[in-house]
């Protein structure tokens, strides 16, 4: 009986009852929305971020992160990415050894990062090495694929690196390095094998990569690299760096870090974005339980007559406050279910279409992460499920004090209400 | 005869409104025994409403005793006033009576839920008493698709499917027209007659007084005259 | 008193007979404003910190380039008749102060640590009042406005411009044979490459060579001064008083080095700035690289950012036929202004959602306001208010309430925004600073108030809140009089 009173008061004022409905329907569905493409192009970020040369998890030398000189390395690099490679959930390694130099040719010279890979991981593990990225020339080669020792070995740099030095594919630069300790500085010949073009401007014009073994050679630090890095996906990442820790709990001077950590501009930034993101739904939250709380006084303060009655006849306080809330349920119900279907449309749409914000966009650079083409959306069950309570919450508990105020009523006094 | 329904012994009502205070009744007596069709007639502001409101349990005296159905009321607290009257109080009002998103049938049975009677059970006991007061074929209709008359009938209805101890009507004819004012006073007096059911009824309805079985006058918050009269039942 | 007077008042008293139900939908409206101007405020201040940080730490409000420099950074590419160029700029009235700079790639080293860099030549004195670099200082103090002494050189004899030719030829065909055989290093060499000592480059040849260059450029009397990044001093692991050793080519190609000191460290919060560059006096860079006078870039600033795309213009016509690369920061980095834009549309999109959301809300208060008054408007009709007016009683009666919310909601707005500018918000829990398109943003971030970020949002709750009336105002309008005068 007190469902069916709600559901037919609720029914009763049709405008009144679409119109809150909507505010909270649309409250929800727009939740949905931002949060699909929010997560999803977090994601995107997150992964483009990691495959540039980076990883899920890394494994590097203790003190590395905050100095990032040759001085932390990994020593038996081989072994720990062989050890890495059996992890299950690890779909990559890639070995590296970076350090910063000097690249010039003829009278150019530039800055550079220098990034030594193992060119057979490397075109797995990172995008960079990959034909997406590559705007001329082909990859890598690694030394023992060079067929005639006398060729320099191949260097593979951004397009703004080469523009600034003015070279082009089969061109020669040299690389002059410092290697740690006290050693002479160092330079070797290279040849480029070909150019990258991320749209990352630190990228494109301060990096370049070489085989690892003419970096291990230049630097005299055999088998050793800055990070062994693991590729899996952002689900896995904690449990893949759980299984590395344990199999290196035997090496104290290497920490394993996962790409939150060792990418910690683009996490941050991604934290950022999201938090702005709640912050406007909060906003928007805070206005439509206002609108509830507001329609709902309205509605009970109108009945008052009504429930001066229902008193009358022997219904207890309690009853009536169920009441007042049994409406509050079938007015969250309804909004909620029109919420979902309208979110879900919109998310199901965008998810299969994708959006093209090129336009407005162009290419933006956001915490070193190049970001263009088509945004998409990604939504779990446990975030619409997640999301669609707190919604409901907001509902329920706007209608709280209404509800809780009808039990203070009289019923003589409520029968002659104005 | 009987065991009185209701015994108000020396009652009492003060409001207090701002600094003034209103004496609404004034040290009453009275009993009402079982089968009774009493009337409470009085100006406005003699306290007849008040007087009503203390024998259903709508509210308290400030001073003296009441007792209903053997229960002494003014002991008890608000929630417990309240099973006081699911149980042992029928009520008719003027107007406002009816739940408007319910049926008439619905409304009726609105307090056996109440109670907590079992569903098959509803069913025999609203049936019969809708038809009993006339309303039979109208059972799925809203009140307002009634005409007062006929809501009031569905009151009465509701009022009686119990079978309380008594029914109080707070001036029922009020808001009707001649016609149904008249029918619904003839109802009331077959069901005292039928079914013995006991009234005490407010009003200040010529009509309805004369039908009375027993008229208590108030005057000022008192009782003057309390006197037993053939009831016209014509 | 005229009808609308009376409409006036009427609308007034209206409000007033349900005031707990107008007070709540007042300070909805209010909130939905006081939000919005307080997100606005938000947004512009992140974006007043974005353009500081990219015009006021290096990038000025307007450049002028050598035709092609931006793209390339050649060190030969410096701009013609630079004094007069200056004297251009300067000279535009917007133009609050201009500097010049000259630009180079170098390798330095510090102990045993080295790491490729830019090296940037300024002079102290006029660039402190272009950036504000100098504050950020936190080691030491900045460069001195003097530059280091340097002696003069003197052209070569005849005879030591003989020797002089001689020498480069043979010493470049034995470099290209040293950096070939470099190359031939496989795995499992092993070995280091040989150093310049062991080389096939003659010993006697080589100290000929320098003598000699150290007749053209001579060596300055002390250690220029240099100033560095915070990340890039972490990294060579120096301090104010260490000395670091520059590597560098200069424009004729000759390699060229010098030691320096670092008098000071500073901390933009850019990454780009504080790791990867470092600043010398602008007379030392030119005489490390052999330039001479010549500079590649003249900064400059304005009073405003905004007004550098028209003196960008003014200062280019100037200096025609001088073809001249002349353009605002918003010209030289339209990612930034993008990313601005941005941030804006953001505050746009929430007053949008918020405000029709806040807007349904008035839709249902005016909608029971109405309903409620179905006998006083029946009977206003029967006596023969005409409907229009009857309609314009009810959309006063919500504007009445949008601008009392507007009102509140904007004093609400504007305390916020003061706090916010005060205070500003602390991020630091969530970030130590972020970059956007590689400019940092500092985890404090202040607001701003602009009369936009405060007017728009109340235009907008006015007008909305006027649409919403429509619906009621209608039904009040569209209703009989006898129905409205029977009781329901």
């Amino acid at each position: 009986m007190t469902l069916k009173i709600a559901w037919r008061s609720f029914v009763r004022h049709r405008v009144r009852s679409a119109i809150t409905s909507l505010a909270v329907a649309l409250g929800l569905a727009m939740m949905l929305v931002f949060v699909g493409f929010a997560d999803d192009t977090h994601a995107r970020m997150a992964e483009l971020g990691i495959r540039m040369g980076s990883g899920h998890v890394l494994v590097e030398g203790k003190g590395y992160l905050d100095n990032q000189t040759l001085d932390y390395l990994v020593h038996d690099a081989d072994r720990i990415a062989a050890s890495a490679a059996r992890i299950a959930q690890v779909k990559h390694v890639a070995v590296r050894l970076k350090t910063s130099g000097l690249l010039s040719a003829g009278e150019h010279s530039a800055p550079v990062l220098i990034s030594g890979v193992e060119p057979g991981r490397e075109v797995l593990a990172s995008d960079i090495a990959g034909p997406k990225m590559r705007v001329a020339g082909a990859y890598l080669r690694s030394l023992d694929q060079m067929p005639y020792a006398k060729t320099p070995p191949d260097i593979y740099l951004g397009k703004g690196l080469a523009e600034q030095l003015a070279v082009t594919l089969g061109d020669r630069v040299v690389l002059n390095l410092s290697p740690p300790g006290d050693a002479e500085p160092t330079a070797g010949a290279f040849r480029v094998r070909g150019i990258f073009r991320t749209g990352v401007d630190d990228l494109d014009g301060a990096y370049a990569e070489i085989p690892i073994a003419a970096a291990r050679t230049l630097l005299g630090l055999p088998g050793a690299a800055t990070e062994v890095a693991l590729l899996s996906d952002l689900a896995h990442t904690e449990e893949v760096a759980a299984a590395m820790k344990a199999e290196l709990a035997a090496n104290p001077d290497l920490v394993v870090i996962p790409w939150q950590v060792a990418l910690r501009g683009l996490h941050e930034a991604l934290v950022l974005d999201s938090a702005g993101m709640y912050l406007m739904m909060a906003i928007v939250y805070l206005v439509v339980a206002i609108g509830i709380f507001n329609t709902v006084l309205m509605s009970v303060s109108e009945r008052t007559r009504e429930f001066g009655v229902l008193l009358a006849l022997g219904t207890s306080s309690r009853r009536l406050f169920a009441q007042v809330f049994a409406e509050a349920l079938v007015l969250a119900l309804i909004s909620l279910t029109a919420g979902l279907i309208i979110g879900l449309s919109i998310h199901g749409w965008i998810a299969t279409h994708g959006i093209d914000l090129t336009q407005w966009l162009g290419d933006v650079q956001f915490a070193g992460v190049a970001w263009s083409g088509r945004v998409y959306s990604h939504l779990t069950p446990q975030v619409v499920v997640g999301w669609t309570a707190v919604v409901g919450a907001v509902v329920l508990l706007s209608s709280l004090y209404p509800a809780l105020r009808v039990m203070r009523l009289e019923p003589v006094e409520a029968m002659h209400h104005v | 005869m009987s065991e009185p329904i209701v015994n108000v012994q020396q009652v009492t009502k003060t409001y207090h409104q701002g600094a003034v205070d209103v004496h609404a009744l004034q040290n009453v007596s009275l009993s009402v025994n079982a089968g009774d069709f009493a009337v409470l007639a009085g100006p406005s502001g003699s306290g007849k409403t008040t007087l009503l409101n203390m024998i259903g349990a709508l509210d308290r005296p400030t001073r003296g005793r009441i007792s209903i159905g053997g229960k002494d009321a003014a002991a008890l607290k608000g929630g417990e006033l309240a099973r006081l009257r699911l149980h042992h109080v029928g009520f008719v009002f003027q107007a406002y009576n009816l739940i408007p998103v319910l049926t008439a049938y619905e409304n009726a049975e609105y307090v056996l839920l109440l109670q907590g009677v079992a569903a098959s059970e509803r069913k025999r006991r609203v049936t019969e008493i809708l038809s009993s007061v006339g309303l039979e074929g109208l059972e799925d209709r809203r009140p307002r698709e009634l005409s007062g008359g006929q809501q009031q009938r569905v009151a009465v209805a509701r009022a009686i499917v119990a079978t309380p101890d008594l029914v109080l009507a707070d001036e029922p004819t009020a808001n009707l027209d001649s016609r149904s004012a008249l029918d619904l006073i003839d109802l009331m007096k077959r069901l005292n007659r039928e079914r013995s059911v006991t009234f005490v009824v407010s009003s200040h309805d010529a009509r309805v007084i004369d039908r009375a079985g027993r008229v208590v006058l108030l005057e000022d918050g008192k009782i003057v005259r309390d006197e037993r009269q053939s009831a016209d039942d014509s | 008193m005229g009808p609308n007077m009376l409409l006036s008042k009427l609308a007034f008293r209206n409000l007033g007979r349900n005031t707990r139900r107008s007070l709540v939908t007042g300070t909805a409206l209010a909130l939905s404003v006081a939000l919005c101007i307080a997100y606005d405020a938000l947004a512009d201040g992140m974006n007043v910190q974005l353009i500081h940080s990219l015009t006021r730490y290096d990038l000025g409000h307007l450049q002028v380039h050598a035709p092609g420099y931006t793209e390339r950074h050649k060190l030969a590419n410096t701009i013609l008749d630079a004094n007069r160029v200056m004297k251009a700029v300067r000279a535009d009235p917007e133009i609050r102060a201009a500097s010049a700079r000259v630009y180079a790639a170098a390798l330095v080293g510090a102990g045993s640590h080295s790491t490729g860099v830019e090296l940037i030549g300024i002079d102290p004195r006029t660039e402190s009042r272009v950036t504000e670099l100098a504050q950020r200082t936190v080691l030491g103090h900045f460069l001195g406005p003097d530059p280091t002494p340097w002696p003069a050189a003197r052209p070569l004899t005849a005879a030591e411009r003989a020797e002089d030719a001689r020498l480069t030829n043979s010493e470049a065909r034995a470099a290209e044979e040293e950096i070939d055989q470099l190359g031939r290093l496989g795995p499992g060499t092993g070995e280091h490459p040989p150093s310049r000592e062991e080389g096939p480059v003659p010993q006697p040849e080589m100290r000929e060579a320098q003598r000699l260059s150290k007749i053209l450029s001579p060596r300055p009397t002390r250690p220029p001064e240099v100033a560095l990044g915070s990340s890039l001093a972490r990294v060579l692991g120096v301090n104010p008083g260490d000395k670091l050793y520059l590597s560098t080519q200069a424009v004729d190609g000759v390699a060229e080095g010098i030691e320096a000191r670092v008098v000071g460290v500073y901390d933009t919060g850019t990454s780009t700035y504080d790791r990867s560059r470092i600043y010398l006096h602008l007379r030392d860079l030119q005489r490390l690289v052999h330039l001479g006078a010549r500079i590649h870039e003249i900064a400059a600033i304005c009073d405003s950012p905004d007004a550098a795309p028209a003196a960008a213009g003014r200062i280019a016509a100037s200096l025609l036929p001088l073809k001249l690369d002349v353009r605002a920061w918003s010209q030289l980095r339209p990612d930034m202004v993008r990313m601005l834009d941005l941030n804006r549309a953001g505050g746009g999109m929430l007053a949008a959602i918020v405000f029709f959301v806040a807007s349904l809300g008035v839709v249902n208060t005016m909608l029971m306001a109405v309903l409620e008054r179905t006998r006083e408007l029946g009977m206003l009709k029967a006596l023969g208010m005409p409907a229009t007016r009857i309609f314009a009683m009810v959309v006063t009666e919500t504007a009445l309430l949008a601008l009392a919310g507007a009102v509140a909601g904007t004093a609400m707005g504007i305390g916020l925004d003061l706090w916010l500018v005060h205070q500003g918000l602390d991020l630091r829990a969530i970030t130590q600073g972020v970059s956007m398109n590689g400019v940092g943003l500092a985890p404090v971030v202040h607001g701003a108030i602009t009369p936009l970020g405060v007017v728009l949002p109340v235009v907008i709750v006015t007008g909305v809140c006027l649409a919403a009336a429509v619906y009621p105002a209608w039904r009040a309008a569209r209703m009989q009089p006898a129905v409205g005068m029977r009781e329901t």
